[in-house]
């Protein structure tokens, strides 16, 4: 279940990957997409809202940190969190 | 030592040496220490003649004492951002004429990358930063001070004359290259004397750093926090995506920032109702204040006192206020955007017309007064086009560039006259991306508007491009982030048949922006 949210996130991102002449296998799960470069914060709350229309969730960035969802990785705990797996 | 504007936290540190002056990184540092910190930075800059010191650093202790450390000798700091592709520093590099800067290791890659346009004679001081992390190529061309052989920290305090340079801020030029403007000790002096008698603030306020040191309006927080022995919190580069959780847990009371930041934080529902009681003050500046914003943030912080604030770095940080009044139905607005309300009472405006007549009710707004720089550095012809004088009279005036109408005493802002537009806070010339992009391409017909747009805000800038022009456009974006700072790289570029024209034959804007998917 974890390894298909991952998958989802990395496909999610695909158009900018192809953008900056990357592919799936150049991102580092665990490390925040904004520090490898990949999304800048506009882009990246763009690819929230996609999240959270496409897993229908809504997450409460009030009481979250950046370093908490800023990772392909971390989002997905916190998508498969949301949806009680 | 009254003029230099260090007095401000030279007297804090004086009474308030044992309290939270800086907090960066969770890490804090007491008056003592900062104090402390910038005098390991001025002894080693006051064995050079050099005036100006290049600050090559994002928001780090380093260039907190760098700064400081500057200004404690009588020298002026030219700030640089890291975050701007290495084509703009090294121009404002050479601009500024900077063979001397305190670095911090954001700063230090990029100085690295520009190394082969550096005087030979260029001196890197260092402060943080270890001796073996600093490249064996630097340490051959450059003279470097690193944290090991930067161990002596002397107090030695310079008065300076009042009109000379504290900072110098470098702007967007229509022409593509960075006007200067450089800030006298006298106009900051002016700006906070002011403040901080308007507002009820002391020692024990927190107040947030969100912008970044080349942006003037991290003076005012730097000075106006200082002069009171507050402390300054710097919200992490990353927090400032998601700034609630910080501002709650560091129970922040004086927040400054740009409406876009509300805008995102409203828009990812970080703005609940009483979601920051601590708060005590809240400023905007940097754009056009929507009258939803500032309701939406009244709501998260009901303890807080309101304001918008208005100014160009021309005429130092900021130069009127309109304190927004809790009730919503009282708020003054024009087009959905929040009145930018008074003059600073300690400074002169006036209204101009086309033809440069004084008028009353609506024109282009002119400033005057202790807060009015004096030109731009090194470039006469650009004061010339900004500043001047009315016949008869010595006294200098600057003209904003922006719109506005008087109504019932407060100011309201209309547009800008040559249709400037900011994104995020700054200043964007779309000129200055057309010829970027006319440049690469060679093609003549290239047009950029900035959408969707609310008074002057926009979100995002889109690029139009003559469909005969055979470029990629990845390539044209990819080559358009090397020569622009990010917020001037459009979102997307579109390549066109045919021109919408309007009945006068000029480029239709609202045509245009149809064709954006």
């Amino acid at each position: 279940m974890e390894n298909t949210t991952k998958n989802k996130l990395i496909d999610l991102i695909q158009p900018k990957l192809k953008e900056l002449g990357l592919t799936a296998r150049d991102i580092d799960t665990k490390e925040s997409l904004l520090n490898q470069g990949i999304l800048d914060s506009m882009s990246f709350l763009e690819f929230i809202v996609d999240i959270e229309s496409i897993f229908n969730i809504e997450f409460d960035f009030s009481e979250l940190d950046p370093s908490e969802f800023t990772s392909i990785e971390c989002l997905a705990a916190l998508i498969n969190d949301r949806n009680g797996n | 030592m009254n003029n230099n504007i260090i007095s401000f936290f030279n007297d804090s540190t004086f009474k308030y040496g044992d309290k939270v002056a800086l907090v960066v990184d969770d890490i804090h540092y007491t008056y003592n220490d900062l104090s402390y910190k910038t005098g390991i930075v001025s002894t080693v800059l006051k064995n050079y003649k050099h005036q100006r010191v290049g600050i090559f650093g994002l928001r780090s202790l380093t260039c907190y004492q760098g700064i400081l450390g500057t200004l404690a000798i009588g020298k002026t700091y030219v700030p640089i951002n890291p975050k701007f592709p290495t084509e703009r520093n090294k121009t404002i590099t050479s601009l500024a004429d900077l063979e001397i800067f305190v670095v911090d290791r954001f700063g230090l890659e990029q100085i690295y990358e520009m190394s082969d346009s550096l005087k030979k004679t260029t001196v890197i001081i260092c402060p943080n930063i270890k001796e073996q992390d600093i490249s064996e190529t630097l340490k051959h061309k450059f003279k470097i001070f690193t944290s090991e052989s930067m161990t002596e920290s002397s107090i030695d305090y310079h008065d300076v004359d009042e009109s000379q340079p504290a900072y110098i801020m470098f702007t967007s030029g229509s022409t593509g290259v960075p006007k200067g403007v450089p800030v006298s000790h006298k106009n900051v002096s002016s700006y906070i004397n002011y403040l901080k008698k308007r507002y009820d603030i002391d020692s024990n306020d927190r107040f947030s750093q969100t912008f970044d040191l080349t942006f003037d309006l991290s003076v005012h927080d730097m000075f106006l926090s200082w002069s009171v022995g507050a402390s300054l919190y710097i919200i992490p580069e990353k927090t400032l995506m998601a700034p609630a959780k910080f501002i709650k847990e560091n129970k922040l009371t004086v927040w400054f920032s740009v409406p876009s930041l509300v805008q995102f934080m409203n828009k990812f529902r970080m703005l609940k109702e009483n979601s920051f009681p601590s708060l005590h003050y809240s400023l905007f500046c940097g754009e056009a204040l929507p009258k939803s914003i500032a309701t939406a943030w009244q709501k998260a912080g009901p303890n807080s006192t309101l304001e918008n604030i208005y100014g160009p770095t021309e005429a130092t940080i900021g130069i009127s206020h309109y304190q927004i009044p809790k009730e919503e139905s009282e708020i003054l607005e024009y087009n959905g955007v929040v009145s930018i309300g008074e003059i600073f009472n300690t400074q002169d405006y006036c209204l101009v017309d086309e033809e440069g007549k004084v008028t009353e009710k609506y024109g282009e707004l002119c400033l005057s007064g202790t807060q009015l720089t004096s030109g731009y550095y090194n470039n006469p012809q650009k004061t010339a086009e900004s500043y001047f004088k009315f016949p008869n009279e010595d006294k200098s005036w600057y003209k904003t560039g922006d719109i506005v109408k008087l109504e019932n005493k407060n100011l309201f802002y209309i547009s800008r006259k040559d249709f400037q537009v900011k994104i995020r806070g700054y200043r964007i010339e779309l000129d200055e991306i057309n010829l970027r992009i006319r440049e690469y391409t060679n093609c003549d017909l290239v047009y950029t508007i900035p959408y969707p747009l609310s008074g002057e805000v926009a979100e995002n800038l889109y690029s139009f491009i003559d469909c005969d022009c055979n470029f990629d456009k990845n390539l044209i974006l990819k080559y358009l982030k090397v020569k622009l700072p990010d917020y001037m790289v459009p979102k997307d570029i579109l390549f066109l048949e045919e021109f919408p024209l309007n009945s006068n034959g000029k480029i239709d804007i609202k045509k245009l922006s149809t064709k954006i998917g």
